[in-house]
């Protein structure tokens, strides 16, 4: 009987410990489309690197073009969802909130609102957190392939995170 | 108490995982390649200026003077494997002759094996030639180096692809024009631990018949240079230098006038010379005046006071009144820690010695 219940604790701890596993996995695919495919100048993540930079390869064909943003919502809204615990309520929360995040952040790129931002030249200098943000609601590019695949990804993680409820 | 502190844990996570993710998709550019992979984050160009402050005043003319420096090396890379960039050479009159001298070496000859480099490498010249015994406007040059070390303290790879775009006098003597638009393709030279990157195109003028005055012309509308991880990209620049060869030591006048965007620095600014840059010999520049301007007319004006002190005067508000006076040199602007040994040059920078090696 004890022995039972333990075996029973272990599986669903393991399907839970999975559930980070799965967003670190996620996490390191969405890192190697940078690496293998994109420019690295232009990720600031990768800029002071980017004089080793190789050939760059098309690896992921067109998938690499909405990889990192599926990979990066899934694993931040699954870690969000793992956060705020294992209620339904809590698992819809935490994929909607993530999902708001990053669509706010994408649509920011929007070129309309580019043209609204005028960054104070002396403050970004100052603030190189803010410089980096300034850069990227500037330069980067608001793409809906991106904002799809945001959707899937935090859609799949409260899928996933309902897997272990569902065998408990 | 204990479900007080799991609470305090777990919006403490909460907190962290969105400060986390939100840093990471700036970081990354948001993820987005745009359609067909453009780049997510480019350097900025004219739409986000810098503005230039008394914080910033230094770093700006440094990165200015080494990029012009880098720039000034490039017109070497017809003579001898891109020697100027071993960060002693800089564009000069010998420079000049040596890129003429090679042009003289090929004329016997239509195309040239794969030779290997001297101390391990190749480069692979091909020349397509109207005319074998002459040099022609529309003859192509190409060579492709692979790790090719020549003993020069130095390993280039890459290619460099020349079309002579004008010829004029007889480059057999020291009275010529040389036009050619210059290719440069994943060219990467390292040196020690320094390595340097240049992609982009440009037009070289080489332009002796005024012997023994020597110009050199360099422009283009985009050159991307690379310095051990800081990217820089020249816009709509166009360098000139001029070489007084008939007296001793030589004179020489560089004037310049671009566009510097810069990831590092977080924008463009635009650069000229109000009073164009002399330099006796080997000496540095002692005279001159590089203007670089950012973002609401905030500037940096880059004063030689003599061939080793500098001022530089900051108007961080663009109203014409300067705000901010540094005193510094030739070797802090171009994060030299000591003279490096040059031959005939005006010594704008050097990319392996640059503030950015450290």
């Amino acid at each position: 009987m004890y022995t039972g219940t333990s075996t029973l604790i272990r599986r669903d701890a393991a399907r839970w410990l999975a559930l980070p596993g799965s967003a670190l996995l996620a996490l390191c695919l969405g890192t190697s489309v940078y690496i293998v495919e994109r420019d690295w100048a232009t990720a600031l993540f990768l800029a002071p690197f980017a004089a080793l930079q190789g050939e760059q390869a098309d690896f992921f064909g067109v998938l690499g073009n909405v990889l990192p943003a599926f990979c990066h919502a899934y694993a931040f809204a699954l870690l969000l969802i793992l956060a705020l615990g294992r209620s339904r309520r809590a698992r819809l929360t935490g994929a909607c909130a993530w999902f708001s995040v990053a669509a706010i952040l994408e649509v920011l790129q929007a070129e309309w609102f580019a043209t609204v931002l005028d960054r104070p030249a002396a403050l970004t200098t100052a603030v190189p957190a803010l410089n980096s943000l300034s850069n990227y609601l500037l330069n980067g590019h608001f793409d809906y392939g991106d904002l799809v695949a945001t959707g899937l990804g935090c859609a799949i993680a409260y899928l996933i995170s309902s897997v272990p409820e569902e065998f408990s | 108490m204990n479900a007080v502190d799991y609470k305090g844990l777990r919006c403490f996570a909460i907190a962290a995982l969105l400060a986390i993710g939100i840093g990471t998709t700036i970081a990354t550019g948001g993820g987005s390649s745009g359609g067909v992979a453009p780049p997510t984050i480019t350097p900025p160009p004219s739409e986000a200026t810098l503005g230039i402050t008394a914080a910033n005043g230094s770093d700006v003319a440094s990165a200015v003077v080494i990029a012009i420096g880098i720039s000034f090396d490039l017109g070497d890379i017809t003579g001898e494997n891109v020697s100027a960039m071993n960060g002693h050479v800089q564009l000069s009159a010998p420079v000049s002759k040596g890129s003429v001298n090679f042009y003289k070496s090929l004329l016997p000859g239509i195309q040239q094996a794969p030779e290997s480099c001297a101390n391990g490498g190749t480069v692979d010249v091909t020349i397509t030639q109207a005319n074998i015994n002459t040099i022609s406007v529309g003859d192509h040059i190409v060579a492709v180096f692979v790790d090719c070390d020549d003993g020069l303290d130095y390993v280039i790879d890459g290619t460099v692809d020349m079309t002579i775009a004008a010829v004029q006098g007889d480059i057999l003597t020291d009275v010529f024009l040389l036009g050619m638009d210059i290719l440069l393709t994943d060219i990467t030279v390292t040196e020690a631990e320094s390595i340097v990157t240049v992609d982009g195109d440009f037009t070289l003028t080489l332009d002796s018949m005024d012997f023994p005055v020597l110009r050199m012309n360099m422009s283009s509308d985009q050159l991307r240079l690379g310095n051990d991880g800081e990217v820089v990209t020249l816009t709509g620049f166009d360098h000139a230098l001029q070489a007084d060869t008939g007296v001793f030591p030589e004179a020489l006048v560089a004037n310049v006038l671009g566009r510097l965007d810069s990831l590092l620095l977080g924008g463009s600014v635009d650069y000229d010379t109000p009073v164009a840059i002399e330099a006796v010999g080997d000496d540095d520049p002692h005279v001159g005046e590089i203007l670089i301007t950012g973002s609401n007319d905030s500037s940096v004006r880059v004063v030689i006071i003599d061939s080793s002190s500098i001022r530089l005067d900051i108007d961080e508000n663009g109203d014409g009144t300067v705000d901010e006076f540094i005193d510094t040199t030739w070797a802090e602007l171009n994060g030299r820690t000591a003279e490096p040994v040059t031959e005939s040059s005006i010594n704008l920078g050097t990319a392996p010695n640059s503030r950015y090696t450290t």
